[in-house]
């Protein structure tokens, strides 16, 4: 069964004669992150580069398919000049409990890509820029990548900052890891959903005041939520 | 008045590893710990070790408390660990990377404890390895620690008990990995879709 949306490249190349400028990392980012952080997500990213040449990537639950040809797509996703990237969420999807599919393509891409000195102070500042996050706690060897260490000391810190804030794993002093190491760790938290706001949107907030009180259910894994609340702040 | 929730962490693991360092820690009070002389041929590795269990409570708020229980570290004292590790949300096992008896302790520990664990609640409670010594000679690496205590990697973290910060997330992951387990639906990684640049 295809889910792939038709008729994607047209509206790319109508936005790209309108403009050459270069996209902005960012962007190439919030595209990834929207594609690659929710087990529901069907579709495909698709881009054109600044010399007309245009890249398409299927998602199916969450990730690429694991294979030589979509690890490099993606890589030159990370590496080419892009004008304009999108992700058009599939309007076919396939019914029934959706699996997530491991993110082994998007890791094995980060574990290879070397970025240029120019993109590492790039995306240093954009992090850098981001609002308190919270890090979700994953093991990185079961999502395919190889630097676990330098995840463990984005998540350690995060743990005992009641704000935490990006910038500050990038100031880290005394720190064994590059920039380029702490930069793609980064990029792999923020795209596969792993880093988030700490403090949630407000829409989010007006519904739960409009919903009707609820009792704090004893359950373990509600306490667990409030003990980790409690030990972040430690 | 709503009465207050109390839950259980079990610390345990063998000899030597950190446990009571932990507990001290992570908690708000700490009772009980008693430290005597080492007697046995464990006394080359350390003078003091603890009897009877070490406890502390983290007070995380009007509605929980958390109480930590520490089991003493030697064979002798196994029968405790059984009766600690009822209705415990989970257990942080520290193991000394850089000791093989340890090691050896540690695999028949584990064993043990997952043995017993399952025939009381027919469900395995979560479990985190913390690895400890690690800057010390002779500390295995954490693939042959895996391979060596039969568990596997991803629930093996590096540690230091001595720092603060290591000890919290000791803890963070092994509450992580119990949310994971009770709420198995939760497949997502994010939490908002919104993007936040």
């Amino acid at each position: 069964m295809n889910h792939l949306p038709t008729g994607s490249f047209r509206v790319a190349e109508q936005d790209v004669n309108i403009t050459k400028t270069l996209l902005p990392y960012r962007d190439r980012l919030r595209v990834l992150r929207r594609a690659l952080s929710k087990h529901s997500s069907f579709g495909v990213i698709s881009w054109l580069n600044n010399d007309g040449r245009d890249g398409t990537l299927e998602i199916e639950g969450g990730a690429p398919p694991d294979d030589e040809a979509s690890r490099a797509i993606l890589m030159d996703f990370f590496n080419n000049k892009i004008v304009h990237a999108g992700f058009i969420p599939s309007h076919s999807i396939p019914k029934g409990p959706h699996h997530r599919r491991p993110p082994f393509a998007f890791t094995h891409v980060l574990n290879e890509l070397h970025l240029p000195l120019q993109d590492i102070k790039e995306l240093i500042l954009i992090f850098s820029q981001l609002p308190a996050v919270k890090v979700k706690m994953a093991a990185m060897h079961k999502l395919g990548y190889h630097d676990g260490l330098s995840y463990l000391s984005l998540y350690q810190m995060s743990l005992h900052e009641e704000e935490f804030f990006l910038r500050d794993f990038f100031l880290m002093k005394n720190s064994f890891m590059p920039d380029e190491a702490k930069v793609k760790v980064v990029i792999l938290g923020y795209c596969l959903g792993l880093i988030n706001p700490a403090h949630p949107p407000a829409r989010k907030a007006v519904k739960s005041r409009t919903s009707a009180p609820r009792q704090q259910e004893s359950t373990p894994s509600s306490f667990a939520k409030m003990i980790l609340s409690k030990i972040r702040g430690l | 008045m709503n009465e207050k929730s109390i839950a259980k962490i079990l610390v345990t693991g063998p000899f030597n590893a950190g446990k009571t360092t932990l507990i001290r820690f992570i908690t708000d009070e700490q009772l009980l710990s008693r430290d005597v002389e080492t007697t046995d041929r464990l006394a080359t590795f350390k003078p003091l070790t603890t009897v009877g269990l070490d406890f502390g409570i983290l007070h995380v708020n009007d509605q929980l408390d958390v109480h930590l229980f520490g089991t003493p570290g030697q064979a002798r004292f196994n029968f405790m660990w059984e009766v600690l590790s009822r209705g415990a949300l989970g257990t942080v096992f520290l193991v000394d990377s850089s000791n093989e008896s340890a090691i050896e302790e540690g695999r028949l520990m584990c064993r043990y404890y997952r043995a017993h664990q399952y025939y009381h609640t027919r469900s395995e409670a979560p479990l985190i390895i913390g690895a400890t010594k690690r800057d010390q000679p002779g500390a295995v690496a954490l693939e042959e620690l895996s391979e060596r205590l039969e568990i596997p990697e991803d629930m093996i973290i590096p540690c230091d008990p001595r720092k603060k910060e290591d000890s919290t997330m000791l803890v963070a992951c092994l509450l992580e990995q119990l949310i994971r387990n009770e709420e198995p639906d939760e497949e997502d990684y994010a939490e908002e879709e919104d993007d936040f640049f």
